[in-house]
């Protein structure tokens, strides 16, 4: 071989390989970016928040008309599928804050036609702002065309087409995650002992400024973008929701300043929900839902949007 | 801009390559310099603007000094002294000032720091080759030439900003050779399998021992032994890897044009003593230490004597590690080196013999801990990791708690993960061996390519090394050079 064929061949197959998998991730278009799809098409396999970031650009704007944002607390167990008449997408991303979450959020409102925005207000959401994983940037829609990221979206697509029932997202387009199901669900016992715990430490919980700075700019964009805003406060079990009542309490009313009269807000947490606080089989531990309180949540949400 | 970066691999590169190649092969000689000077230009300012005025007029500056030593004899040596006040003057304002007035302030309790541009873009690198060229020039062995031609000598973009550090007499003449003014297919071909293998080097193993590095030396209160252990070492193949990986970057992006640049890596941890270390890595600072600051300050010190030569080692070493970096990190990376040095003459000079492999493995040793101390953020840190070592926080990673099926699962989400996510320790573990075995057996770049034959196979291995490189750094991690800091 001589050296220029070396050089013209290494070259061109570097080049077809590349542009290959690039066109082949085009082609496969597994986040809905270039292609038209229906509501539920698109199904998460691994990275829900890059993917979901991704599923921002084109999918959820396109088919959606309403989102629920928040932590794990709201993506956990919420089948928004069930909000009837309203096709609600669960943008929600686990363990994530709310400046993780602003980026998807936003653009989910700027490119699409919202007609509510859902906000799951739990304190962990303001707790931080740092960004606990790099994926959560506009790098990501370069990346998402020929990446490592691809390699492992392929890797767990194959993985959970044969062993479907590993996949935490398997059941929904609609963005809700499966938490917990082959876990025993907490019980009474460990809930007061969980309670007890936190009794002893009477600190407040921490709002960080910058967080509350994410959640204003993806309010105001919404205002701009005329969505609805219906915010809840996330339901705790009973005992645990008392045993940090007056925390509770203080948090609600940081948050409740951040809205105004036209939103709607509803706190789970108060006596007229004791249906859902009350009983300890709607929570899979001490934050996380069970799919009886996804359910609940699911209802009250359609109760709001009907009336 | 990176020479791991799409823009200088899919645009820069090739558009400087045939810009070149089209005005040399219709013998426009003075505009494909001047080319290729522009393009150096453009290549230094894209990182940052505001840095461009300092390189030129530091290019300016040294090109009148070396013509009036050339033209006026009798002004030769005031004129060498002036030009090296003006580098080690500028190096010193721009990379040593704060160092030294916040030792001061420490000292004195006053505070005298304050605003300045943040450190040039490879301002070490153009400063000692201008030295270089100016002590050259005094002595007779290198004459400026034209001012193109100086300048293209300085900033010729593959060496410009982190070496090797390259004497005038080694790259003008290639510059100006008949023959190196053509496409030459064997160069080009020899200089992308080069260029690939350090892409990969950089991209897939430096940056993905980084996150592990990273990862320990951010936090080193807590750490294990075995997490210390392996952040030490992890940062020890880093770097390996990162600096090898952009000399082979360099050397393969100047052989498509034709240029040799000297090696400047070979090896180094195969060393079987600290001297032979020194002599295989970061080869041409090496040789600009010993010729330019060892060999004037035993000179100074005639007549010879074993013990000034030990003390000028230990002086230069201690020089060489604050060239490193302004903080006393450095000054101790250099301190153990020049510690490991001497030690090492007086053993050798005793007559003292040990088996290659332990002398290896010593060797290995005494350079990983001098890397805690470079890559660590204050001395306190480097020796929090060190103390680790000695397993007062425990001997095992709290992830190995949960057994070997966490260590499994850890190996597992960590390989597919390695571009973009957190690394754990059995990850760790595993690629420590294998880039311990690929360091400790295997050939390195210029080894396998000495006799570069072109064949299917090395069509294969570059195009690879490519493909998975282009799939790493579209990952969006951290993707600086470590001797950028330099």
């Amino acid at each position: 071989m001589t050296s220029k064929r070396f050089t013209l061949i290494t070259l061109a197959l570097t080049i077809a390989l590349s542009t290959g998998f690039v066109l082949f991730n085009i082609f496969m278009d597994e986040f809905g970016i270039h292609s038209n799809t229906k509501p539920g098409d698109i199904k998460i396999w691994t990275y829900n928040r890059a993917s979901k970031y991704l599923m921002s650009l084109n999918y959820i704007p396109s088919n959606f008309k309403a989102i629920l944002i928040g932590s794990s607390s709201s993506a956990a167990m919420v089948d928004t599928k069930g909000i009837s008449s309203v096709p609600t997408y669960n943008l929600s991303l686990n363990g994530a804050n709310i400046c993780e979450m602003a980026p998807a959020a936003i653009e989910t409102l700027e490119r699409g036609n919202m007609r509510y925005l859902f906000i799951c207000l739990d304190p962990y959401l303001t707790k931080n702002s740092h960004m606990k994983t790099n994926e959560l940037s506009p790098e990501l829609l370069s990346s998402s065309y020929g990446s490592l990221f691809n390699i492992k979206f392929y890797l767990y697509k194959s993985l959970y087409t044969l062993f479907p029932e590993k996949n935490p997202y398997r059941n929904s387009g609609w963005g809700y995650r499966l938490a917990g199901e082959n876990e025993k669900p907490i019980t009474q016992a460990q809930a007061d002992a969980y309670a007890a715990k936190i009794a002893k430490g009477s600190q407040p919980f921490a709002i960080d400024p910058q967080a509350v700075r994410c959640l204003k700019e993806i309010i105001m964009t919404a205002r701009t973008e005329g969505t609805r805003i219906v915010a809840y406060f996330h339901p705790k079990p009973e005992v645990i929701f008392q045993a940090a009542r007056s925390q509770y309490l203080e948090y609600q009313k940081e948050m409740k300043a951040l809205l105004s009269p036209e939103d709607i807000l509803v706190d789970l947490n108060d006596p007229a929900y004791d249906e859902l606080t009350g009983d300890i089989s709607n929570f899979h531990d001490t934050t996380h839902l069970s799919a009886s309180g996804g359910r609940s949540i699911v209802k009250i949400l359609n109760q709001i949007v009907s009336q | 801009m990176l020479f791991n970066s799409f823009e200088y691999i899919l645009l820069f590169l090739p558009i400087c390559v045939c810009g070149y190649f089209l005005m040399t092969s219709r013998g426009l000689l003075q505009s494909s310099k001047l080319w290729l000077l522009g393009c150096s230009l453009f290549f230094y300012a894209y990182w940052n603007i505001r840095y461009l005025p300092i390189i030129t007029g530091s290019v300016a500056v040294n090109y009148l000094v070396a013509a009036v030593m050339v033209r006026r004899p009798d002004l030769k040596r005031p004129f060498l002294l002036l030009g090296l006040l003006f580098n080690i003057g500028l190096l010193g304002y721009f990379k040593y000032a704060d160092f030294f007035l916040a030792n001061i302030t420490m000292l004195v309790g006053v505070d005298y720091t304050f605003e300045r541009m943040a450190l040039p873009l490879a301002i070490s690198f153009f400063s000692l080759q201008q030295i270089a060229f100016l002590v050259d020039n005094y002595e007779g062995s290198a004459k400026p030439g034209g001012f193109v031609d100086y300048a293209t000598f300085v900033t010729f973009f593959p060496q410009l900003i982190a070496g090797p550090i390259v004497h005038h007499r080694e790259v003008m003449p290639q510059f100006e050779s008949d023959e190196n003014k053509l496409v030459n297919y064997d160069n080009i071909a020899k200089g992308i399998a080069i260029f690939a293998i350090g892409l990969f080097k950089k991209t897939v193993i430096a940056d993905t021992f980084a996150r592990m590095a990273d990862n320990g030396f951010s936090n080193p209160a807590g750490l294990s032994a075995t997490e210390s252990l392996l952040s030490i070492l992890s940062y020890t193949f880093q770097l390996y890897y990162d600096f090898g990986g952009y000399m082979d970057m360099a050397i393969g992006a100047a052989l498509i044009f034709n240029i040799t640049l000297p090696i400047n890596f070979n090896s180094p941890f195969k060393s079987a003593n600290i001297i032979d270390f020194w002599r295989r890595w970061h080869i041409t600072l090496s040789n600009f230490i010993t010729t330019y600051l060892y060999t004037p300050i035993v000179r100074a010190w005639l007549p010879f004597s074993v013990s000034k030569s030990l003390m000028a080692i230990g002086i230069t070493m201690l020089i060489a590690g604050l060239w490193h970096g302004a903080a006393w990190t450095f000054v101790l990376f250099g301190g153990i080196h020049g510690t490991a040095l001497i030690a090492n003459h007086l053993w050798r000079r005793h007559g003292f013999k040990i088996p290659a492999p332990i002398g290896v493995a010593l060797t290995f040793g005494v350079t990983a801990v001098s890397l805690c101390f470079f890559r660590a953020l204050s001395v306190s840190d480097a020796m929090t990791m060190l103390a680790n070592l000695s397993g007062k926080n425990g001997l095992l990673p709290f992830s190995f708690n949960d057994g070997p099926y966490a260590l499994l699962l850890n190996l597992k989400e960590s390989i597919i993960y390695s571009g973009m996510g957190t690394f754990e320790m059995g990850t760790g573990t595993l690629l420590t061996a294998c880039a311990a075995f690929w360091v400790f057996s295997m050939r390195n770049t210029h080894q396998l390519f000495a006799n570069f034959k072109p064949s299917w196979g090395k069509v294969l291995l570059c195009s690879a090394c490519l493909c998975v490189s282009f799939l790493y750094m579209n990952s969006f991690a951290e993707k600086e050079f470590l001797y950028f800091d330099f």
